[in-house]
Parts: C-alpha cells; structure tokens; sequence
C-alpha cells in the first residue's frame, strides 16, 4: 500500500525526474521545472488572499468575520467535489496501471484504497490554497483561542473527505452507465455535465433562495452558502461555536459511508473495469474510402476526435465554456443581489452588464485547450514529427479545436445576453469580437507554454490535464489579462476601455503568432519522441 | 535516394552516439543496417526520417537536404517505428485516410491501395474496429499499409519484423522485393540477419556509433554466412 501510494505521488509531483535525471542540463531543466510549479501555486495562494482581503473587510464591517472561513469551505468542498467526480473515471477506474498492479502480489482492495488515498492528499495540497489564505486574514483580525486552531485543523484534514465520497460514488455510477455502452466518453462527458447544470441549479434552489435579512446578516449569508454546499452550516458550528457535536457527526459519517463504499465497490470494481476497458468491435465492416481532405482538415478531424475520446481533457478544459453559459442562466434566473453576496463582491452584476464583452473574454481565456495538446501526443509524437507538414499547421489544427469548443458557447451566450440586457448591436459586435481575441490568444498562448514544457512520458493523461505546469502558467497567465482592465479603467469611459482592450488583445495575438512561427517551430524541430 | 554525409549525433556534449556516418541507398536497393543493441541504429533511423536533429554532417533524400526541404523529403519517405503507437482513438480506417490526407493521395488511388495492402495482410475485417482494439501485430501491419499508400520513394523500417506473424512476415518481404522492382529503396534496421542476408543486396555493420563495414551483401559475406561475418566483424573490433 505504502509503495503503491508513493509511486502514486512521485508521478503526481515529477519529483522522481529530479532524482533520475541523468545530466546537469536534465535536473537544471527539472529543477526550473519543479521551481516554476512552486512559483505559480504560490502566486495562485497570493491571489486567493488578495480575492478573500478584498471581501473580508465588509464582513468586518457588519462583524461576521467567520464567514470567510464558511465561504472558503463552501468554495473548496464545492470545487473539490465536481473535479473529483470527473477525476474518478480515469484514476480509480481505466486507469493503465491496473492491469500491471494486478498481475503483481497486491490485493484489489489494496489498489482502490491507495487511489483514494493518492486524491485525497491532492485534494489537501488544493485545499490548502484557499483555506489558508482566508485563515491568515482571520486569525490577523480576530482573537481566536487554541481550541480554534485545533477544531480548524482537524476539520481541515476531513474537509476533502466529503467530496471525495460523494464524487467517487457518483463517478462510480457515472462510469458503470457508460460502461454499458459503445461510446462510453460520450456518455461519461454527458453524464457529467447534465450532473453539474443539476448540482448548481439545485445548490440555487431557485425558487427558495433564502431571503435577506439584514438584521440577522451572518445567517442569512450562510444559509445561502449552505445552500451552494449543505455542510456548511455544520461547519460554521464547529469552527465558531465549538461544537464538538457537530464536528464528531462531521468526522463520522464520511468515515463510515467511506469504509462502507469501499467494500461495496471492491465486489463489483472488476466488472466495471473490464466493461470500460472493452472494445466494441464492428463485425460487418465493409471498406468504403470517403472523399479525401487538405492536410490541415485531416489533422484537425484528427485532433477533435482525440478531444472527445477523453472525458478528463473534455471535462477539464470545456469547463470555461459550459461555466458561461451556467453563469449566464444563473445570472438570468437567480437575480443581481444574491449573487452579488455569493461571490462576495457588492456591484459585481451591475459590472457584469457594464462590461459584458471583457466578462465574455474572460470566461474564452478559462477554455484552453491546447496546454496540453502537443504532450498528449505521447507515444505517438513520431508520427507529428515524421509526416510532411509543417509545425504552423499542426500548431493551428490544436489552436482550431479550442476555437471550435469556445465560440459557439460565445455566441450562445452573446444572443442570451444581447436579448436579457437589451443590449445594443454595437455591444453585441463588441461581446464577439474581444471574447475571440482572447480565444485566439489562449487558445496560441497554451500551445505555446506546452511547447517549452512537453512531456511525453506520461502515465496518465490527467497529470498533463490538469496537473501539468503548463496547465498552471495557462491558467495564471490570463488571469493577468482577465485583471488588467478592471486595473485600467478608473481613467477610461467603457467604450475608450474597450478600444484599448482590443488593441492589447490584438498585440497579444501577434505576438503569439510570432513567438509560434518561430520559437515555438525550433522547439518542435528539436523535440526528440 | 538517400545518401548520409559524415553524419554524427551525440545527445550529450562529448559523448556521440553516432559517429562521422556516410552511406549512400539507390533505388532499388534493400539495404540492411545492422549492429549489437545500442550501437546507434535508431538514433541514424530517427535523424533520417525527420524525429532528431543532428550535430555535423547532412542526409540528402533523393539529392535534397532533409535540414534545408524537410517537407519535401518526408513527402517522399515513409517510416515504420520498431514499436508501432498509433493513434489509438481512430479507427484503422479513419487512421488511413488521416494518412493519405496527409499525403494528398486521391481517392482513386487510396482505395486502390488500401483495398490491395489490407487484403494482402488480411486486415481488411478489422479496418472499421478503433486501434486501441488491435493487438500489436495487428498495428504494426497497420502502420505497414499507412507506410505503403502514398507509395514512398524511400521507406524507412526500423525492426520491421518484430511482432509480425509468419505469412504477414513473407508477406511484407514479397512486397519489399516487389517495391525495389518499381525503383523504391528500402533501409532498414534488423537483428534477424537470416532475413537480412536473403532480402537486402547491401548491408552496413554499425558498431559504438561508427560503420565497421559497409558496401554490397556479396562482397561483403563471399562463401560465409553474415552471421559468421558478423560476429568475426565484431569480435575483430572489440580485440
């Protein structure tokens, strides 16, 4: 078990590459690597504290400190949960190891446990960026005792543990579905996603949003995020009151459901296995050649058919555009003022509809695809690298596949807005034209950081997925460029604000475009696979 | 049709893997590169077809510099990996027409083609199944007929015959011989040097890096048999 979990974790962390490394250059280039990676997680935890310190002082204000601490459990265990329910199918279940694993000495038992074990200490390293941070603003505001810090950390090691039994029976279910059919990543990427819209729109309960009530205003407020995640309440019960009640329930039943799923999942784990690991093979094939295509279409039918063949790359990246349009009817249905509370920030609707065609922008520079399109080449990068085209091509059939999973969600969304904000024509050019710019510039941007980074010795796909450093510089990186108009705008009219956007965006691209054609070409030349 | 010029490579600053190489493939040839694991092989195999760069030297593909006309030289090549990775998420089908797309052959033709390799190596049944239903030999045919429909000018095959069966194995030498017929010129790299010695007129002995002997298969073996020739070659150069 001890083994399992270890090598578990050294491929999670690439820590083993530092020590393998077999020249100066490799652990130079490994160490830059590691360093890098460290680097962005702690500008990631840096941004987390200034989002919580610009919200935190209006709890102070009111005298509901606490509910930072409610609000960053909410957003953790909520965000814990849907990115555990689509890691399931991929780490505990399909996983390419588990037939090696099995023909050794080990028990299945033994398999599933170090897997469930191996995600809840990524989901502790997760947690950690954004509990710490609102921790850090409390405890440097308000006098807390020593019995806080103790109930703290012990409700901060259980914290995952929810998620991680809710997500890996729903996964479970999700997989045994699909596994029952010909195109199981389809259903499993369908499964999910009509999962996700039902978990949000039950989390809002649209019709019974709870009221706010000014006089009794912490309450209120945790109601509604107890709402977004029902344990918050217990939370709140714990970490204000002290209630060691609450926070023996808290331990126990997940403990228990935990221990209880285990020996369910154990019985019918190979059977489930087998089933998502077997091939439908089509007996009456009759060849018929099709009308041929350019090079350039050929690889991008090429690279759509990989997309959709992995619901964890599916799941991962299309989240920005299935979060805009989940945003936008939520925004539609649940009403400026709550939602204002929900994320903390007082005027937050009114900017939205101010800025429409930069928040646009911003959900395109969530959806990249192509961080980690050249590493998911893997074994088959011979076959990129010997065929007579040239990288611009291969780099644009990555890039054409962002554009392709971005930009009809865009215009949805535009023609939603357009209609509920009574927005004007030239607002509606606008919420196309900047949200594309900066699709486009993702969309190179990640081809670009994947091509300093590649690896193509991955065991797993959902370590360059989601674990990769590219995966974490495409995330930070636009960050910036989300942030830089609201950064610019006291001296700007929203239409002057626009224009510069535009421009920057515009500069951005062609940078990109440069960087690609050039930098980026030599580094594929050099790539050895 | 492919000539190598003092070609070297090292992956590390003073260590070089392959050492001042130069031989030359007409058409019509089957030349066989053959030399102990690790002697450099792949790494010359990766360099020709386009995978590695390279320190000094150059290789011309039919009297043209791969560094310089890299396109036009893989439009004329086609390479066969010891270990054949496809695409796993495409069907056999749908990997060959990615493959003739990629080479602009038009559809008259690549049925043509297709329809004669697939039968020939009896994979047409299978042709409709995703790749990642495919055993390995069943790939490397695969990569086989993906090689074949463009009809290349050079192919390149790096251990063509590891993991094929009997018939597909007699089946991929007839169409070698076949090939050489029309004026292709085949390199390859093997360990089997019975097969070598019956199917390539040329041969070259790699060893650490650098060409112990190199020039027509007859010349080279006489009255012996390449085994012997080998292993005395070799044994010469480690006394």
């Amino acid at each position: 078990m001890k083994s399992l979990i270890k090598i578990n974790l050294l491929l999670f962390f690439d820590i083993h590459k530092l020590f393998n490394a077999k020249t100066k250059e490799e652990f130079a280039k490994n160490l830059i690597k590691m360093l890098s990676f460290l680097a962005c997680f702690v500008v990631l935890g840096v941004s987390v504290y200034y989002y919580f310190d610009f919200i935190f002082e209006g709890y102070l204000t009111l005298k509901i400190p606490y509910i930072i601490l409610a609000q960053s459990f909410a957003i953790v265990s909520s965000m814990l949960l849907l990115t555990n329910i689509y890691k399931i199918n991929g780490l505990l279940f399909n996983n390419k190891d588990y037939n090696l694993v099995l023909s050794l000495p080990v028990k299945r038992i033994t398999y599933i446990i170090s897997k469930l074990i191996s995600l809840y200490l990524s989901n502790i390293i997760y947690s950690l960026l954004i509990m710490i941070p609102p921790l850090i603003l409390y405890i440097k505001n308000v006098n807390v005792d020593a019995i806080f810090y103790i109930l703290y950390f012990i409700s901060f090691f259980i914290i995952p543990l929810i998620p991680i039994v809710i997500a890996t029976i729903i996964g479970t279910i999700i997989s045994s579905i699909s596994s029952k059919f010909k195109f199981k990543n389809l259903i499993n990427i369908l499964l999910t996603i009509a999962l996700f819209t039902l978990i949000l729109f039950i989390s809002m309960k649209l019709e019974t949003m709870p009221k706010i009530d000014i006089a009794n205003m912490g309450k209120s407020i945790i109601d509604i995020f107890n709402n977004i995640y029902p344990l918050t309440n217990l939370y709140v019960n714990i970490i204000k009151d002290y209630n060691i009640q609450s926070l023996f329930i808290f331990i126990i039943i997940p403990l228990l459901i935990f221990i209880i799923y285990i020996f369910i999942i154990n019985r019918f784990y190979t059977r489930i296995n087998n089933n998502l690991e077997k091939e439908y093979t089509n007996k009456k094939y009759k060849l018929i050649i099709k009308k041929g295509n350019t090079p350039l279409v050929a690889l991008y039918k090429k690279e759509i058919a990989r997309y959709f063949s992995s619901s964890n790359y599916v799941m991962n990246t299309m989240i920005g555009s299935i979060m805009l349009i989940i945003s936008i009817i939520i925004y539609i249905f649940v009403g400026k003022d709550k939602l204002d509370i929900m994320l903390g920030i007082k005027g937050f609707s009114q900017a939205i509809s101010d800025y429409t065609p930069i928040v646009l922008g911003c959900f395109m520079l969530l959806t990249c695809t192509t961080h980690p399109s050249i590493s998911l080449e893997g074994k088959q990068a011979w076959i990129m690298k010997t065929i007579p085209v040239s990288p611009i091509k291969i780099f644009l059939s990555k890039i054409m596949v962002n554009l392709t999973i971005s930009i009809p969600f865009l215009i949805l969304a535009a023609i939603l807005l357009k209609i509920y904000l009574k927005l004007s024509i030239n607002t509606f050019i606008l919420m196309l034209v900047i949200p594309i710019l900066y699709s486009t510039f993702i969309s190179m941007f990640g081809v670009i950081i994947n091509m300093c980074f590649v690896n193509f010795e991955w065991k797993n796909e959902i370590t360059i997925i989601k674990q990769s450093l590219p995966a974490f510089i495409s995330i930070l990186f636009p960050m910036l460029l989300a942030v830089l108009p609201f950064v610019i705008e006291h001296n700007l009219s929203i239409s002057q604000l626009n224009i510069l956007i535009i421009i920057i965006a515009i500069l951005l691209n062609i940078i990109c475009f440069i960087i690609l054609n050039t930098i980026s070409k030599k580094q594929f030349q050099k790539l050895n696979c | 049709m492919l000539e190598l010029k003092n070609y070297t490579k090292s992956y590390v600053k003073g260590k070089t893997i392959v050492d001042n190489l130069s031989l030359k493939v007409e058409k019509g040839d089957i030349y066989a590169f053959v030399g102990h694991n690790g002697a450099g092989k792949t790494t010359t195999i990766k360099s020709i077809v386009g995978i590695l760069e390279f320190d000094k030297g150059d290789i011309l593909i039919d009297n043209k510099s791969i560094k310089k006309n890299e396109i036009e030289c893989k439009m004329k090549m086609a390479y066969i990996p010891d270990n054949p990775d496809l695409y796993e998420h495409l069907k056999g089908i749908s990997y060959l027409n990615f493959i003739a797309d990629i080479y602009k052959v038009s559809k008259e033709k690549r049925e043509e083609l297709i329809k004669k390799y697939a039968e020939k190596f009896e994979l047409t049944k299978n042709l409709g199944d995703p790749i990642s239903s495919y055993s390995h030999g069943m790939k490397q045919k695969l990569a086989i007929i993906s090689a074949l429909i463009h009809e290349p000018k050079l192919l390149i095959l790096d251990e063509p015959f590891v993991g094929l069966d009997p018939k597909a194995s007699h089946t991929l030498k007839e169409i070698m011989k076949e090939m050489v017929k029309e004026g292709t010129a085949i390199f390859f790299s093997t360990h089997v040097l019975e097969v070598a010695e019956k199917l390539c007129n040329k041969i070259a002995i790699i060893k650490e890096g650098k060409i112990i002997v190199e020039g027509k298969m007859k010349d080279i073996i006489k009255d012996k048999s390449l085994e012997d020739i080998f292993m005395e070659l070799v044994d010469e150069k480690s006394n």
